[in-house]
C-alpha cells in the first residue's frame, strides 16, 4: 500500500470531511481523533498489514506518521 | 419440549439515561457519532438502593409467572457486582423467590463470558443428574462501578439481569462448548480496589485515561483498545474452534449472538469472521453493554423481531473481562 492510500483509508475510515490530512497532521488538531479513531487505527493495522497496534504505543502517537511509523515504514511502497 | 426460548426473561431497571441525557453532562461529547459507531442509544440504570439482587429477582419473577417454582431444584447467578462479599447472592435469591430449601445455590464471578460459561455448568449439573431444572440468573450493575466523569464507561455499560430456566430437556440441544482463558490481562477491565488485595480509599487517586475520562483505582477501567486486539487475535479463531467442535459449518449457523459490546467492534468481527449481515445480531441500542447480560437479551429481542423462531441454530459468543472467552452452537 502507499501511503497516500493509507491516508485515504485513515480519512474515511474517521470520517474526517473539509481538512486535508497529510503525514504531518497531528491527530489532536483533529476532531474525529477519539476512542473509536483508535480502534479504527488498530482495526486499519489488523485487517491490511496484519499488524498488532497496542494501546501502550498509541499512546505516544501525535502525528499521522507516527502511527505509519508503528505500523513499519517497510510494509509501504 | 419446550424451546429454550421460552424460558428466556430479562429486567431492566426503570431509570433511563440516554444520549441527550449524558450529552447535557459532557457538551464536548459528539453523541450522534457514538451512536452510529458504537450503536447505543439508551441505558438502564439502577437507583442507589437497587441492586444486582433487586434485578435477579425481577428478572425471575417474570419467568416463574409461568414455570412452577417447585421444579427448580438449583439456583446460579452470574454477578461481579454482588449485594455482599459474602453471602453468595444466589442463598438471598432461594429466599426472595420462595423456592424450595432443598436446592443447590450459588455465584459466579464473570463478566461478558458469564452467559456461555453458566450454560457449560447447567449442562454439566443436569447431564450428571445433579440438577434437573436450573434457573440460572446474569445481574449486573457496573453503573455503582463507573466514576460520574468516566464519559467512555458510562455511555457504553448498562444495568440489567436475565434469568433463564434450564432443563433436564435442553440438555441435547446445548453442543458443544469452547472455553478459553487470559488471566495475563486481568488489569485490562478492572476494579482494582474494594476486594482484599488493596481496599477502598486506599491510594484512590483520580486519574485520567482514553478521551479525557476520569476514573480511579475504586472504580471501574478499562483499556478499550487492548480489549480490542484481544478480541480480533482471539473470537475469529473460537467461532473456527467452535465450528468444528460441533461438526457445524459457518453456513449451518442460523443466527450469531455475540456479546454486544460495541457496534463497530463486532462488524469488524463479523466482516473478519465471514459471517452475513442478516444473520449477525447488533441489538442493544435501548440496554447498551449489560455485560453477563446482553447475550439472553438479544436472544429475546431477535425473538420478539421474529428474526430467529424454534428450531433454529443459534452460535452464541461471549469474551471480555478476566479475560475470559466461550462460545458454544445451541439449538433453539
Amino acid at each position: 500500500m502507499k501511503i497516500e492510500e493509507f491516508i485515504d483509508l485513515f480519512v474515511e475510515e474517521l470520517e474526517i470531511e473539509d481538512i486535508e490530512v497529510t503525514q504531518d497532521t497531528e491527530l489532536s488538531s483533529l476532531a474525529e481523533w477519539d476512542s473509536m479513531a483508535v480502534l479504527a487505527v488498530i482495526a486499519i493495522a489488523s485487517e491490511n498489514f496484519n499488524v498488532k497496534i497496542t494501546a501502550m504505543q498509541l499512546k505516544d502517537v501525535k502525528l499521522l506518521k507516527d502511527i505509519i511509523n508503528l505500523i513499519g515504514a517497510e510494509q509501504f511502497e | 419440549m419446550r424451546s429454550i426460548l421460552n424460558k428466556i426473561e430479562f429486567y431492566l431497571p426503570t431509570n433511563i439515561l440516554s444520549n441527550n441525557q449524558l450529552a447535557k453532562e459532557f457538551p464536548d461529547w459528539n453523541s450522534s457519532n457514538f451512536e452510529k459507531k458504537v450503536g447505543i442509544i439508551n441505558r438502564h440504570i439502577v437507583d442507589t438502593n437497587e441492586t444486582a439482587l433487586d434485578l435477579a429477582i425481577g428478572a425471575s419473577q417474570k419467568l416463574l409467572t409461568r414455570f412452577d417454582k417447585k421444579e427448580i431444584d438449583y439456583v446460579i447467578l452470574c454477578t461481579q457486582s454482588p449485594d455482599y462479599h459474602l453471602p453468595t447472592t444466589a442463598c438471598i435469591l432461594q429466599d426472595k423467590l420462595g423456592l424450595r430449601k432443598d436446592i443447590g445455590a450459588f455465584d459466579f464471578n464473570l463478566g461478558c463470558s458469564g452467559y456461555i460459561y453458566g450454560l457449560s455448568i447447567c449442562k454439566g449439573l443436569l447431564s450428571a443428574g445433579i440438577a434437573a431444572n436450573i434457573l440460572f440468573v446474569v445481574s449486573e450493575t457496573y453503573s455503582k462501578y463507573i466514576h460520574k466523569e468516566d464519559r467512555s464507561n458510562r455511555s457504553i455499560f448498562g444495568d440489567g439481569a436475565a434469568a433463564t430456566i434450564i432443563s433436564n430437556e435442553d440438555v441435547n440441544s446445548i453442543g458443544n462448548f469452547v472455553l478459553g482463558t487470559d488471566g495475563s490481562g486481568f488489569d485490562k477491565l478492572i476494579v482494582k480496589n474494594g476486594g482484599l488485595r488493596s481496599k477502598c480509599g486506599i491510594d484512590n487517586s483520580e486519574y485520567s485515561y482514553g478521551t479525557n475520562n476520569i476514573t480511579s483505582n475504586d472504580h471501574l477501567y478499562m483499556d478499550g483498545p487492548e480489549i480490542f486486539n484481544f478480541t480480533i487475535e482471539t473470537i475469529p479463531k473460537l467461532v473456527a474452534d467452535t465450528l468444528y467442535k460441533n461438526n457445524q459449518s459457518l453456513d449451518e449457523i442460523d443466527f450469531f449472538v455475540f456479546h454486544q459490546a460495541n457496534k463497530y467492534m463486532l462488524n469488524f468481527l463479523r466482516k473478519r469472521i465471514g459471517i452475513a449481515k442478516e444473520k449477525f445480531c447488533i441489538n442493544f441500542e435501548n440496554s447498551g453493554n449489560t455485560v453477563s447480560a446482553t447475550i439472553p437479551i438479544a436472544i429475546k429481542n431477535l425473538q420478539a423481531q421474529s428474526k430467529i423462531k424454534k428450531g433454529d441454530k443459534l452460535m452464541l459468543v461471549g469474551f471480555g473481562v478476566g479475560l475470559s472467552y466461550g462460545a458454544l452452537i445451541l439449538d433453539i
